[in-house]
C-alpha cells in the first residue's frame, strides 16, 4: 500500500482500534459476570503487567538509543531484577492487600500507618503531580506520531510544522478521547473490590499488539532495509561519530546507569498503574509463579530491535533531520511502507492508551478514596450522610479526576514537555515514584516505622524532587528565570538546584536521587525512632509485617465496640457507597457465613461493624471508611485507641505467659529425664558393688578350700595315700573353678573392649545343640532332671563362631538345670528356622523369673535370687556373656517367663548374614 | 522436582545478587570494548545474554514450588472472597 494515507484513514484506524479494545473490555467484564473469568490466567496477568511498556518504550527507547547508545536498557534490567524478588516482596504485598482490601497505593500506605487520612492524601497528591509528566509523555508520543504520519509519504518533523493554537493541537484531542475512554472503562460502576477485569483484558490485548507492531518494524528495518544485525553494526563501526555509542554506557556514565536501574526497580513496584495491575487486579497469587519470568521475557523481546532501529535510523537519514523518537514510524514511511507505518502507529497508540487508562483509573480511585471523600466527609459529613445514595457522587468524583489528570498532563505537555525527549520526561516521574519506596518497603518489613516517620520522609523526599528536578524543568521552559538554575535562588550559589550544597559532577537525575533519598530515608528512619506508635498503628504494623505468620491466631484487626448500632443503620451506611442491592447481598452473605439471622439481631456485633468497615474500604478507601464508621458507631465511652491499647497489652501479657508455660513444661520434662538417668546410674552402681562382693566371695571360697586342704597336706606328711589323693582332687577342682571364674571375667572384659578373638566359620546349629546337651548330660543326671530335644531335619548352615555359640547353649542349659527341681524338673530344647534366622530355645519348668527381673537379667552383675532364696551358684556373668556373644554374632537373646511356670530363654542366629556384622559391642 | 518455598527463596536471593552484580558498572567496564561477537557489539551481546540467563533460571525456579493456593488470612476474612463478585450494574 504505497498510496497516500488520508487523514481520515488514520483517524478511522485509530478509532477502529479503540473500538476493538472496548469490545475486548466489554467481553472481559461479561465473562467476569458469568464467573468464567477471562483474566484468571498467569499469561494474561503477565501481559497486563507489561503495561509498563508505554510510548516511552515504543518510541522513546529508540530515541534514547539513537542519542546515547545502550543506556535505554537499565529501565528494563531493573524490573527484571525486581521480578526475581517478587516471590518475597510482591507476594507479601499481595497477601497484605487481599487481607485489607487495598484499593490503591495510597490506600496501602495509609492503611499501614494506622489508616491515616493525612498520609493517604499526601501519597495521592504526590502521585498526581508525579504522573502528570508521564501522562504528558504519552500525549506527546501519540500526537507526534499522528502528526508525522499525516504527512505521509513526506517526512516532516512536527517542530518544523509551526506551533498550532490550543484548539488545533492534536494532543488536546488525544487527551480528551483518552479521558472519555478511561471513564467508559473504569468508572461505570463502584465495585466493592475495585477489580476491573475488562480493563485488564484490554490491557493484555494491547500488550500483544504493541509487541507485534514493534517486532514487525524491527524485522523490517533489520532485514528489509539492512541485511541483519551484523550489517547495521558493521556500518555503524565505520562511522566514528556513531561507533562510540556501541562501547560506552551512555551520557550518564556508570553513575547514571546505576541510577536508572534503581529508579526502574522502584517504578515497577510503585508506579500507581503497576500497583493497580500487579496487586489490585491480581485474582490469584499463584499467577505470580509464571509472571516472574514471563514479564522479563516480554521486556527482553520488546527490546531486541531497539538498537537496530535506532542505528538504522541514524544511518538512513542525514544527521539532524529526523528526531530519533520517531524512527519507528519514519523508517517504514521513508521506504513507502504505508501499511507498516500505520501498524506501528497503532502499536504506539496501544502502548500509550494502555498506560493512560490504567494510570488514570488508579489515580481516580486514589483521588476519590484518599483525597476528596475524606475532605467531604470531614467538612460536611452531616449533609453527606443525609443523602441517600452516594455511589453517584463517587462515580462523579472519579470521572472528574480522570479528566483533571489528563488535562494536567496536556498542560504540562503544551507548556513544558514539548521540547524534551520522551525518555527525559518519563525519568522525571520515575525519580519521584522512587520516593514511595522507603515508606512501603520499610512498612512491610520494619514494624517500628511510625506514621510521623513516613509522613516526614515522603514529604521531604518529594520536596527535594520538586526542587532539584521539577522546578528546573519549569526554568528551562521559561516559566522561571534561568538565573534560578545558573546562580541559584536569590543568587545563593549553594542552593543551585542542579548542584545542591555544591554537589557537582553527577548527572541531574543521580544528583536528585541522592539528595531526595537521603532526606527521605533519613527522616523516615530518624523520625520513626523518635516517635511512638499509636495503638492502631501498632496493630496495623503487626498485621502488615507478620502477614505470613498469622496462622492459628491472626493478629486481631482493630475492632469496634459496636455499642447500640442497629444492623439496619450499618446496612444503610454501606448502601450509600456501594449501592443498595450490593450492600444487601453482602450482608446476606455475611449472615449466612456466620449463621446469623440479621432480621432478628437488631444490634450489630463488633464483627459486623468491622465487616462493614471493610466493605466500605473497598469502595472509598481504608481511611475514609474508618471515619464513616466512627461517626456511625455511637456511644463510644472510651476512645478506640485506649481500648486497643489495653487489648494489645493484655494480649502481649497472655502471649508472654503462654511462652512461660511452654518453657516450664519443657523444664519439667528435662528434669524427669535427668531423674530417670540418675536412678539408672544409681542402680548400675549398686549392681557393680554387688558384683564386686560376689566376685570376691566367689574367689575366696575356692581359695579358702585350696588353702585349707593344702595346709592339711603340708602339716600331715604321713597322710594315707587315698586321703591325700582325695584332698589333692579337691584342690584341683577348686583351682579349676577359680580359673573358670577368672576366665569369664576376662572374656567379658575382652568382648566389651572389642578385642575378642572370634573364629568365624560355617556352623551347623543342630550339631551345636546336640554337643551342648551331651556336654551337660552329667549335670542333668546329677540333679535328676530330664531333657528333651526337638529339631527339624535340617537347618541352613550359618557363618558364626562355633565355640562361642556352644558356650551360649551350654550356659543356658546349665542355668535351666540349676533352677529345676530335682526329680520333677524337665528341660525342653527347641531349634526352629523362620524369618531368615535360626532360633534356639531352652525351656524349663522351674520357679520362673519375676517380671522386674526379666528386664535386667542380662545385665552384668545381676543375679536372680539374691533376696529370694539362697544365692544361686554362679558369678552373675553367664547371661551377660551370652548376650554379648549373641548380639555380636548378629542375633538377639531374650527371656519369656511367668512366675511359677518356668522360663524360656531364646537366642537367634541370622542365616543370610554371610559374615557376622562387625557390630560395635556395647 | 517439587521443593520447599524456603529452598526457592534462598536461590532467588542468590540469583538477584548474581543479576545485580552482572549488570553493575565493573562488569560493564570489562565488556565495554570495541569488539564484536557474531556481528553484535560485545557489551550489547553480553547484557542480552545475562538477561536471557536470568529469565531461564527464573523459569526453572518457578516450576520448583507448588504453591498451596492463594490464601487469605487463615481465619476467613470478614466478608472474604464470597463477596468479591456481587452482581454489577450495566
Amino acid at each position: 500500500m504505497t498510496a497516500m494515507l488520508q487523514p481520515w484513514m488514520i483517524v478511522a484506524a485509530g478509532f477502529g482500534y479503540l473500538c476493538v479494545l472496548f469490545a475486548v473490555a466489554y467481553w472481559g467484564d461479561k465473562r467476569a459476570l458469568e464467573r468464567r473469568s477471562l483474566v484468571a490466567s498467569p499469561y494474561i496477568y503477565a501481559l497486563s503487567i507489561a503495561v509498563y511498556c508505554t510510548a516511552w518504550t515504543f518510541y522513546g527507547s529508540v530515541g534514547r538509543a539513537a542519542a546515547s547508545g545502550i543506556d535505554f536498557l537499565p529501565i528494563y534490567l531493573g524490573p527484571t531484577l525486581v521480578a526475581i524478588l517478587w516471590w518475597h516482596l510482591l507476594r507479601k504485598i499481595l497477601r497484605i492487600s487481599k487481607n485489607n482490601r487495598i484499593t490503591s497505593i495510597a490506600d496501602f500506605v495509609a492503611t499501614r500507618y494506622g489508616k491515616s487520612q493525612l498520609l493517604g492524601g499526601l501519597v495521592t497528591v504526590i502521585a498526581m503531580i508525579v504522573i502528570t509528566p508521564y501522562i504528558a509523555l504519552q500525549l506527546k508520543g501519540v500526537s507526534t506520531s499522528f502528526n508525522v504520519l499525516l504527512q505521509y509519504p513526506r517526512i516532516v518533523m512536527p517542530s518544523q510544522l509551526g506551533s498550532a493554537s490550543v484548539f488545533e493541537d492534536t494532543a488536546l484531542y488525544v487527551a480528551l478521547v483518552m479521558a472519555a475512554f478511561s471513564i467508559l472503562y473504569g468508572t461505570r460502576h463502584i465495585d466493592a473490590t475495585e477489580k476491573h477485569e475488562g480493563m485488564v483484558a484490554a490491557v493484555a490485548f494491547e500488550s500483544i499488539i504493541k509487541l507485534i507492531a514493534f517486532l514487525a518494524v524491527g524485522v523490517f528495518v533489520t532485514y528489509g532495509i539492512f541485511n541483519g544485525f551484523g550489517d547495521i553494526f558493521a556500518r555503524v563501526a565505520e562511522r566514528p561519530e556513531l561507533a562510540e555509542r556501541l562501547t560506552g554506557v551512555g551520557a550518564g556514565g556508570y553513575g547514571g546507569w546505576v541510577t536508572l536501574t534503581v529508579l526502574s526497580m522502584a517504578a515497577i513496584l510503585f508506579l500507581p498503574r503497576q500497583f493497580q495491575v500487579t496487586v489490585v487486579e491480581n485474582v490469584d497469587e499463584r499467577h505470580l509463579d509464571k509472571a516472574v519470568w514471563l514479564f522479563p521475557l516480554y521486556l527482553l523481546l520488546i527490546n531486541i530491535f531497539v538498537l537496530p532501529i535506532a542505528f538504522g535510523g541514524l544511518l538512513y537519514f542525514p544527521p539532524g533531520t529526523v528526531d530519533g523518537d520517531t524512527f519507528v514510524l519514519t523508517l517504514p514511511m521513508a521506504e513507502g511502507q504505508g501499511a507498516l507505518a500505520l501498524f506501528a502507529f497503532i502499536g504506539g497508540l496501544s502502548a500509550a492508551t494502555a498506560m493512560v487508562i490504567v494510570e488514570t483509573i488508579a489515580l481516580s480511585t486514589m483521588v476519590s478514596n484518599d483525597l476528596v471523600m475524606p475532605i467531604l466527609l470531614r467538612i460536611g459529613w452531616l449533609r453527606l450522610t443525609e443523602r441517600g445514595d452516594l455511589t453517584g457522587l463517587l462515580i462523579a468524583i472519579r470521572r472528574g479526576s480522570i479528566l483533571l489528570v489528563l488535562l494536567m498532563g496536556y498542560l504540562y505537555f503544551h507548556f513544558i514537555g514539548g521540547t524534551y525527549a520522551l525518555v527525559s520526561i518519563g525519568l522525571l516521574s520515575f525519580a519521584a515514584v522512587a520516593q514511595f519506596a522507603p515508606a512501603i518497603v520499610g512498612g512491610i518489613y520494619w514494624k517500628r516505622a511510625t506514621r510521623p516517620g513516613a509522613l516526614a520522609g515522603l514529604a521531604a523526599g518529594f520536596a527535594v524532587w520538586v526542587y532539584t528536578l521539577l522546578l528546573p524543568s519549569f526554568a528551562q521552559s521559561g516559566w522561571l528565570p534561568m538565573s534560578f538554575l545558573s546562580d541559584g535562588p536569590f543568587g545563593l550559589a549553594l542552593l543551585k538546584p542542579y548542584a545542591l550544597f555544591g554537589l557537582a559532577g553527577f548527572d541531574h537525575l543521580s544528583h536528585s536521587l541522592f539528595w531526595s533519598m537521603l532526606a527521605n530515608v533519613g527522616l523516615y528512619v530518624g523520625v520513626s525512632l523518635l516517635t511512638r506508635q499509636s495503638a492502631i498503628e501498632r496493630i496495623q504494623a503487626t498485621r502488615f509485617v507478620e502477614v505470613f505468620r498469622q496462622t492459628g491466631a491472626p493478629v486481631a484487626e482493630p475492632r469496634w465496640r459496636g455499642f447500640g448500632v442497629a444492623v439496619r443503620d450499618l446496612q444503610d451506611l454501606a448502601a450509600r457507597f456501594v449501592g443498595r442491592d450490593r450492600a444487601e447481598q453482602n450482608f446476606a452473605v455475611y449472615a449466612r457465613a456466620r449463621g446469623l439471622d440479621l432480621g432478628k439481631a437488631r444490634i450489630a456485633d463488633a464483627g459486623l461493624v468491622t465487616f462493614t468497615e471493610r466493605l466500605l474500604a473497598g469502595a472509598i478507601g481504608g481511611a475514609s471508611a474508618r471515619v464513616m464508621i466512627a461517626t456511625a458507631v455511637k456511644g463510644e465511652g472510651v476512645g478506640i485507641d485506649e481500648v486497643m491499647e489495653i487489648l494489645d497489652e493484655a494480649s502481649q501479657v497472655i502471649e508472654y505467659s503462654r511462652e512461660l508455660e511452654v518453657k516450664s513444661r519443657e523444664l519439667e520434662a528435662a528434669t524427669a529425664e535427668l531423674r530417670a538417668a540418675y536412678e539408672r546410674l544409681q542402680e548400675l552402681d549398686r549392681l557393680k558393688d554387688e558384683f564386686l562382693t560376689t566376685v570376691t566371695h566367689e574367689l575366696r571360697t575356692p581359695l579358702t578350700s585350696i588353702r585349707s586342704f593344702s595346709e592339711i597336706l603340708f602339716d600331715n606328711p604321713d597322710l594315707e595315700t587315698a586321703e591325700r589323693q582325695r584332698y589333692l582332687g579337691i584342690v584341683i577342682k577348686e583351682s579349676e573353678r577359680l580359673t573358670r571364674l577368672i576366665n569369664q571375667v576376662l572374656d567379658l572384659a575382652k568382648i566389651e573392649a572389642g578385642q575378642f578373638d572370634w573364629q568365624i566359620g560355617d556352623v551347623d546349629v543342630r550339631e551345636i545343640v546336640n554337643d551342648a546337651v551331651a556336654a551337660t548330660g552329667q549335670l542333668f543326671r546329677d540333679r535328676d532332671v530330664s531333657v528333651a530335644v526337638a529339631m527339624p531335619e535340617r537347618v541352613p548352615l550359618v557363618r558364626s563362631d562355633r565355640d562361642q555359640l556352644m558356650q551360649v547353649a551350654v550356659n543356658l542349659l546349665s542355668n535351666a538345670v540349676k533352677f529345676s527341681e530335682p526329680g520333677r524338673g524337665r528341660v525342653e530344647v527347641g531349634v526352629a528356622f523362620r524369618d531368615g534366622e535360626i532360633a534356639v530355645s531352652v525351656r524349663d519348668n522351674g520357679p520362673g523369673i519375676p517380671l522386674e527381673h526379666q528386664r535386667v537379667i542380662f545385665e552384668k552383675f545381676h543375679q536372680v535370687g539374691n533376696s529370694l532364696t539362697a544365692k544361686p551358684p554362679g558369678s552373675g556373668l553367664g547371661l551377660t556373656i551370652c548376650q554379648r556373644i549373641v548380639e555380636h554374632l548378629g542375633g538377639r537373646i531374650w527371656v519369656e517367663s511367668r512366675p511359677g511356670e518356668g522360663a524360656t530363654f531364646t537366642f537367634t542366629v541370622p542365616v543370610e548374614a554371610s559374615a557376622p556384622a562387625a557390630r560395635a559391642v556395647v | 522436582m517439587i521443593r520447599s518455598p524456603e529452598w526457592r527463596n534462598e536461590r532467588t536471593i542468590a540469583l538477584f545478587l548474581f543479576g545485580a552484580v552482572a549488570v553493575s558498572p565493573p562488569f560493564l567496564a570489562i565488556f565495554a570494548l570495541d569488539s564484536f561477537v557474531f556481528g553484535l557489539p560485545l557489551l550489547y551481546a553480553y547484557l542480552f545474554a545475562v538477561w536471557a540467563v536470568l529469565i531461564a533460571l527464573l523459569a526453572v525456579l518457578s516450576g520448583t514450588v507448588k504453591d498451596e493456593g492463594a490464601g487469605g488470612e487463615a481465619v476467613p476474612p470478614i466478608g472474604g472472597q464470597q463477596t468479591e463478585s456481587p452482581p454489577r450494574e450495566g
